[in-house]
């Protein structure tokens, strides 16, 4: 194996180490990423766009390195994926929407900034479902996006670019955003490790507005510890979100490293009932049991409201969703309708919205207006924000019995295109074991735990695990400890 | 549950939306679905329970009151479709005078 390959193979930390003592330059790493994306990208369609600049960065990167100013730098020449939801200075940003085509940001997201100022190069942007809405990557207005495990098959989504490309070694490490399981379900279905923080844990300065509620930015990789470096860099309080914690961040690393003797897994048995597909139960099943060798106990418990959490987030989140997308009204930035014909203001924004937004957004902006409308407020809004409370209860009492809860990411493995898309309800569904840490706003974190055959090919398989709010620690030492027993994680795709 | 379809047609004229006369109907039918699946949140006992709108606490922590540099107006209005000097342009909303 090539010096090089064994560099990029040791991890995030690592490359960056690397760099930084000059064994490699950051040029070279950038290279060997160009040289995939270009090899392999134009069948995967991961990435939307590439910054122009990678490797005039990667330069700068060298000359900086050689004059002894990134010495500190934790991410020091490492390629970073950026999900096209995230805003990016200089770089277009559409959310895969036409509303937002063309449209250059003026600065850069709090995440994007933090991980510039730690060395981190950015790469691109990554494909995803238009603004966020979608669990398979079939509703960007730029392209499909393929499983690196099978081309025929959906990455997952939204986050479907973020978790493919890391899967397919295109960038080292990616962020993603999950509103309800979007960086999760797809790196359960790419066979990677994806991290959704605590609500407040990560700031949201940049981060395109889905459901204000529940939305966070958290990072994709390969391992629990090229996750908790990029938790270590993107954590923490920042004054341009008002709801960012000010908690102190902790070393995720070195608690990497620590022992799950005597951790209590809780396994809700709501979490395990029909709808899961059974090789994805023994496989979540025998996951349990590697946590046991480790030193972990199980704990059976109850989340008795797990059942209307999908009908609570699609009441809110769509709800938020209606308002929060009201600013596309083609007047500050993106598209605009144009006619030769005089139109009036009202007229203007109809056409513009009508044009510009795919299916999935009109059909969830329009649910969103109905359940927030006089007269129906109560029935939906007010009742689904009232069961939101129920099922952070459940979460809470739990929370006392266990240290951690334990579940399957997804409840089938990566299907084919078009299988679910004329669904909503379908569709919805494989949401079902992720959104419930949304509204109740702690952190989860999906990694692989194994394969099932599908027509002759491997698709992975991931499990979920959930901890109370800002233990992002207790779960990344879980996963580490895992990993260090398994080599699931260490699988790739064949790419052709 | 059913929904009217006059009243949906409302909520898309409030969403500042246009549908085609062919999409409205399959809209109407997965709006209805999705509708019915929550029709489930009812027999969820509620009283006493008080709703969640917010995630982190409601303080409203004061920062010093010292000056940021905000954006620069040319860089925010180079993203504008239409403009005039520096000001936004839309349709006029008044009748000419």
């Amino acid at each position: 194996m090539s010096k090089l390959q064994t560099v990029i193979n040791g991890g995030i930390d690592y490359i960056a180490k690397q760099v930084r003592q000059k064994n490699i330059s950051a040029v070279e790493v950038a290279t060997y990423y160009l040289e995939r994306i270009e090899r392999y990208d134009s069948q995967l369609g991961c990435f939307m766009r590439l910054n122009p600049h990678l490797m005039d960065d990667a330069k700068k990167m060298d000359a900086l390195v050689s004059s002894g100013g990134a010495d500190k730098m934790a991410l020091c020449g490492v390629p970073v994926g950026i999900k096209d939801m995230i805003v990016t200075r200089d770089l277009e940003t559409s959310c895969a929407s036409k509303i937002l085509e063309g449209w250059i940001p003026p600065y850069d997201s709090t995440v994007v900034r933090k991980i510039k100022d730690q060395g981190g190069l950015i790469v691109g942007k990554l494909n995803m479902d238009e603004f966020a809405m979608g669990s398979s990557n079939e509703n960007s207005s730029w392209g499909l996006c393929k499983n690196p495990w099978d081309i025929r098959r959906v990455p997952g989504g939204s986050s479907g670019g973020s978790a493919a490309a890391v899967a397919a070694g295109l960038c080292a490490v990616s962020l993603g955003t999950d509103t309800g399981g979007s960086i999760r379900q797809p790196a359960a279905l790419c066979g990677v490790v994806g991290l959704k923080p605590t609500y407040g844990r990560v700031s949201r300065y940049g981060a395109v507005a889905f459901a204000s509620s529940m939305d966070q930015i958290g990072p994709i990789g390969k391992t629990a510890m090229d996750v908790a470096l990029m938790m270590e860099v993107l954590a923490g309080h920042d004054i341009a979100d008002s709801t960012s914690l000010r908690q102190r961040v902790p070393n995720y690393r070195k608690i990497c490293e620590e022992s799950i003797e005597g951790l209590r897994v809780g396994v809700p048995k709501e979490y395990f009932e029909k709808g899961l597909d059974v090789r994805i139960e023994r496989l979540v099943q025998s996951a349990m049991d590697i946590l046991v060798e480790a030193g972990a106990s199980l704990v059976p418990v109850s989340l008795p409201h797990t059942k209307y959490g999908l009908s609570v987030y699609y009441i809110l989140a769509t709800a938020e969703a209606s308002s929060n997308l009201a600013r596309y009204d083609g007047v500050r930035y993106g598209y605009r309708h144009t006619s030769k014909d005089p139109l009036g203001l009202q007229e203007m924004y109809e056409k513009t919205r009508a044009e510009g937004f795919g299916d999935e957004v009109k059909r969830r902006i329009l649910l969103g207006t109905y359940v927030l409308r006089s007269g129906y407020y109560d029935a939906y809004f007010n009742q689904a924000a009232k069961v939101r409370t129920l099922i952070q209860n459940d979460f809470r009492n739990v929370f006392e019995q266990c240290d951690v809860v334990l579940s399957p990411t997804s409840p089938v493995p990566a299907f084919k295109f078009g299988e679910r898309i004329d669904d909503p309800i379908a569709m919805y569904l494989l949401d079902i074991y992720t959104l419930n840490s949304n509204l109740a706003g702690i952190p989860a974190i999906s990694l692989p735990c194994g394969f099932v055959e599908e027509e002759g090919q491997q698709l992975p398989v991931g499990f979920q695990l959930m901890a109370p709010w800002l233990q992002e620690g207790l779960l990344l030492k879980s996963a580490s400890a895992y990993q260090r027993a398994t080599n699931h994680h260490l699988q790739r795709p064949q790419l052709t | 549950m059913s929904i009217d379809k006059s009243e949906l047609e409302k909520t898309i004229v409030m969403a500042r939306l246009q549908i085609g006369s062919a999409d409205v109907q399959k809209l109407i039918t997965d709006v209805e679905k999705i509708l019915s699946y929550a029709e489930q949140l009812k027999e969820v006992d509620v009283t006493g329970v008080s709703p969640t709108f917010y995630m982190v606490g409601h303080e409203l922590p004061l920062r010093e009151d010292n000056s940021l540099n905000g954006l620069p107006v040319d860089s925010i209005l180079s993203a504008a479709p239409e403009k005039e000097s520096s000001f936004f342009s839309v349709p006029g909303i008044l009748a000419d005078i």
